[in-house]
């Protein structure tokens, strides 16, 4: 069902482009878009409104992919790794010199392994809000996702609008049993105008709309581990421990993106952007929230990208900011007269993340071979603090990566092969939970995921790929791509994905 | 010119949107009450004067304990942070009595006091307690045990009984009575009787006439529920035939052992709360049983859950009479103590969550305080059951 949906998508969005190509010009296109200098500046034209300038040419892309992760160091709540396969369709289309349209669409089938102190979905959006016991254990979990936009030029300005659907339902099939099931939903409007010489300006608003019904069962007769709400850094409030295990997550977004970009591709790109993300969690039989979550970003990008027929150049630098703050509920039971009553609240719970990415790429391209080097430098921190009893949890760690790729096109196939260096310096880093004895579970997780996110690595990843022209218009693939990444005492991590599929 | 109506437009809406981003304070804070504690000294009593307190305050919800021993003109001024406390206070007071002084622990008891805004006043009222010994419940196993292919075991709960004193005592006629309300579902019952009376429907009592079972100081006896061997259905269980006494159960689960006296169901049989919600008392009646059901029948009224009056009809035992009180409740789902305080003012556990799969084949045991030079053990009992008793402890009748 979801197949026939994704194709039905992927042909709706093809139709315009299902005429015959020069097939010289098929490798030169497919170059193009698949080329690492595109997936480099793709984020300077994410505004809607700027989508037209993304691409030279159309681009439809069906394909399946087999990932298999494994982590020996890994944060508790996400598990020690996936494995499962994607149904993915892409499609970039321009229909004519006034508009565009774009779309992707995803089902995904996977297993998340060893998940523990964690029964929700979508950690990493509503963390550290989880419902969490001490059992966990692989979660298997299917996602649908569909997007598609749009940019029309309508006199001088342009007009963007994007949407898109994520739906994620999740389970285990023994004890705990999690049921959860989520759906987000992202709309993006936008509208630019030229500017000066070749800048166009463009405001994108933002906004988002989250939910999650998060129901934990447990069919044993011999009874129940203690569930308890994770309010941060492994505290719980105990009057909400025990067995309430059904929790509905309720949120929305807003935001705005002020761009300046070339709409030739060459040129200087600057991006301020905003964003504010509230939620807040509820329980059975408790008519207020447990936790009402406040999530501000800011993000601010500076690039300058050089294109021409040999050669491509660009460098970004994007700095990002995000603080997380929890309004946290006490409550009373022991009164009579009511079940349970609000009596109080305060912000026990503040994470704050902030990233500075220098990126630069530079590629040639000749008949007899394109190549690509890029490189980069990440420095990012993330604090956790939690008050009463006091909790902190902060590092902060350098990236630096290098990538080479080389193209080659022989008569009917295309040949790609990349690889990539990176390593993962810890700088700084620092805990304190000193209020838990220190062999309870808590303990255990708390320690494990700071050494997971404070280890330094290497990490070497390959990428090789083969593309076959079938006829004019119909591109055959196969591709694998490896990593492989060395901690100290012999812990690794490994992660393979093969795809293959069809463009055209 | 439209080029700058442009900009400054964009600008304008991403400086809006950056200044709401500002606008909320979301620093941590931790909202904090002054709380004055008025301390009531113990009613009926001539010249009080409280020599001593240390008082307690327990969190509910984050289970942090605050505690204060600076007791001034009989009250206590502490600063704490917004939320629900459980109260307890431990003291001393002398007091006269037929122009002698005298000197007596008090306490203080108070449940679920929620604490707010920049202040707030409590009045406590202070009780004598006696540590007198008498028979005290030394052990209860009321989980039971599962059997090998997984199934709950009812029939090898049991309650071993101990003389805590330095004489005979004799166990005719004792009581054991299982609480009418549950330690995890806090209800107002109307007429309030907790301060004067324990309310219970499931009352059993030791025959005898009054000499028949004496029990010598630091011994006991055991109450069985099926005094047979239970090794022989579960391997799991114990052998139960040296039971003193066994209770009379319902009849689709009592296995009689004509050679094991049977206690007297005064009222009905005595199942025990397998999960431990219940509250158990030791006591002496004050006549004769059908005196006893005649003249302590305890009409109440309720709210039931969706909103109407509920009537229920049960028995009262007098306070004076009862000689221990073992409250049993859980953690996550603990609401109140259904004696007065003075009977009991804490409780105890086996499991920490309904249902807890970890607790089969556990007990709730009470410490021992010291023993005596002869090897008697004199057991706790301060009328405090989370301080008295050990939870979750292997049944000493267990091999």
């Amino acid at each position: 069902m979801q197949l026939r949906i994704i194709i039905v998508i992927v042909v709706s969005l093809s139709i315009g482009k299902t005429y015959a190509q020069d097939s010289t010009e098929i490798f030169s296109q497919l170059k193009d878009n698949t080329s690492p200098f595109m997936d480099f500046k793709e984020v300077f034209y994410s505004s809607p409104s700027l989508k037209s300038y993304e691409r030279n040419y159309s681009f439809s892309q069906l394909a399946a992919s087999n990932l298999n992760n494994r982590q020996d160091l890994y944060v508790y709540q996400k598990g020690s790794g996936n494995n499962g396969y994607q149904i993915e369709a892409d499609s970039y289309l321009k229909s004519n010199s006034s508009s565009t349209l774009w779309g992707k669409a995803y089902y995904r089938n996977e297993k998340q392994t060893r998940v523990n102190y964690n029964e929700s979905n979508d950690y990493d959006l509503i963390y550290p809000y989880v419902m969490a016991d001490t059992i966990g254990g692989d979660l298997l979990s299917e996602t649908y996702f569909f997007s598609g936009g749009f940019t029309k030029q309508l006199e001088s300005f342009q007009y963007g609008l994007y949407a898109s659907y994520r739906g994620l339902q999740s389970y285990r099939d023994r004890d705990p049993r999690p049921k959860n099931i989520s759906s987000d939903i992202d709309a993006v409007l936008s509208i630019s105008k030229p500017i000066y010489k070749q800048y166009d300006i463009a405001l994108d608003l933002k906004f988002r709309k989250y939910n999650q019904n998060n129901d934990l069962q447990f069919v044993s007769e011999l009874g129940a581990p203690l569930v308890f709400h994770d309010a941060g850094l492994g505290v719980y409030n105990s009057l909400l421990a025990g067995n309430r295990t059904k929790a509905y997550y309720n949120g929305h977004a807003f935001g705005g993106q002020l761009n300046i970009a070339p709409n030739d591709r060459n040129g200087f790109i600057t991006q301020i952007g905003y964003k504010q993300f509230e939620f807040y969690k509820l329980l059975s039989n408790i008519i207020f929230p447990i936790v009402e979550v406040t999530d501000n970003t800011f993000n601010v990008l500076i690039g300058y990208t050089k294109e021409d027929i040999t050669q491509n150049f660009a460098i970004k630098l994007g700095a990002f900011h995000s603080k997380r703050s929890g309004l946290e509920a006490k409550f009373n039971n022991r009164d009579a007269s009511v079940s349970i009553e609000k009596i109080s609240e305060d912000i026990r719970y503040i994470s704050e993340q902030k990233t500075l990415n220098l990126q630069a790429i530079y590629g040639r391209k000749a008949a007899k071979l394109d190549w690509y080097i890029q490189g980069n430098a990440k420095l990012s921190q993330q604090n956790q603090q939690y008050i009463s009893p006091d909790r902190k949890f902060e590092y902060s760690n350098l990236l630096l990566g290098l990538n080479l790729r080389g193209i080659k096109t022989f008569q009917t196939t295309m040949l790609t092969a990349q690889l990539g260096i990176k390593k993962l310096q810890n700088l700084t880093g620092d805990y304190y939970w000193n209020d838990l004895n220190n062999q309870t579970g808590i303990y255990e997780m708390l320690t494990a995921n700071y050494a997971s996110l404070t280890a330094s690595n290497f990490q070497l990843n390959g990428n090789i790929r083969l593309d076959y022209q079938f006829s004019n218009n119909l591109i055959f693939f196969v591709q694998s791509a490896s990593s492989y990444t060395s901690y100290r005492n012999n812990y690794s991590g490994r992660q393979l994905i093969i795809a293959t599929g069809f463009i055209f | 010119m439209q080029i700058l109506k442009t900009i400054g437009l964009s600008i304008a809406l991403a400086t809006m949107l950056l200044l709401n981003a500002c606008k909320k304070d979301n620093n941590l804070s931790i909202k904090q009450t002054e709380l004055n504690v008025s301390l009531k000294n113990p009613e009926n009593l001539q010249g009080v004067f409280l020599k001593d307190a240390a008082i307690t305050f327990k969190e509910i919800n984050s289970g942090s304990i605050y505690t204060s021993s600076e007791l001034v003109n009989n009250s206590f001024e502490i600063m704490l942070p917004e939320g629900s406390y459980d109260v307890t206070l431990e003291g001393t007071v002398e007091y006269k009595e037929d122009g002698q002084s005298i000197i007596s622990n008090v306490r203080g008891y108070q449940n679920g006091l929620v604490v707010n805004g920049t202040s707030a006043n409590l009045k406590l009222s202070l009780f004598l307690y006696d540590d007198d010994a008498n028979f005290v419940i030394k052990e209860i196993f009321f989980t039971g045990t599962q059997t090998a292919e997984g199934k709950n075991y009812n029939g090898d709960k049991y309650f071993i009984i101990y003389n805590n004193s330095d004489e005979i005592l004799f166990a005719d006629g004792l009581i054991i009575a299982q609480s009418k309300f549950l330690t995890t579902s806090k209800i107002e019952y109307t007429p309030d009787i907790m301060s004067s009376a324990f309310t219970t429907s499931d009352i059993v009592m030791v025959p005898g006439d009054g000499d028949d079972y004496p029990i010598e100081p630091g011994k006991s006896f055991v109450v069985a529920n099926n005094a047979i061997n239970h090794l022989e259905y579960n391997s799991a269980s114990l052998d139960l035939t040296k039971a003193d006494f066994e209770l009379g159960l319902i009849s689709s689960i009592n296995v009689d052992n004509p050679e094991v006296t049977d206690l007297i169901n005064v009222t009905n049989s005595l199942l025990m709360h397998d999960r431990g919600f219940k509250t158990f008392v030791l006591a002496r009646l004050n006549g004769t049983t059908e005196d006893f059901k005649q003249n302590n029948t305890y009409t109440y009224t309720y709210l039931s859950g969706i909103g109407t009056v509920m009537t229920a009809d049960s028995y009262k035992i007098p306070n004076e009479w009862i000689l221990d009180a073992v409250n049993l409740s859980v953690a996550s789902e603990f609401e109140w103590i259904v004696t007065d305080p003075s009977l009991d003012m804490g409780w105890t556990y086996v499991g920490k969550v309904d249902k807890d799969a970890n607790r089969y084949g556990k007990s709730v045991t009470r410490k021992i305080l010291s023993t005596t030079p002869e090897g008697r053990e004199i057991l706790k009992d301060t009328n405090n059951s989370t301080v008295d008793f050990e939870p979750e402890t292997k049944p000493s009748l267990f091999k």
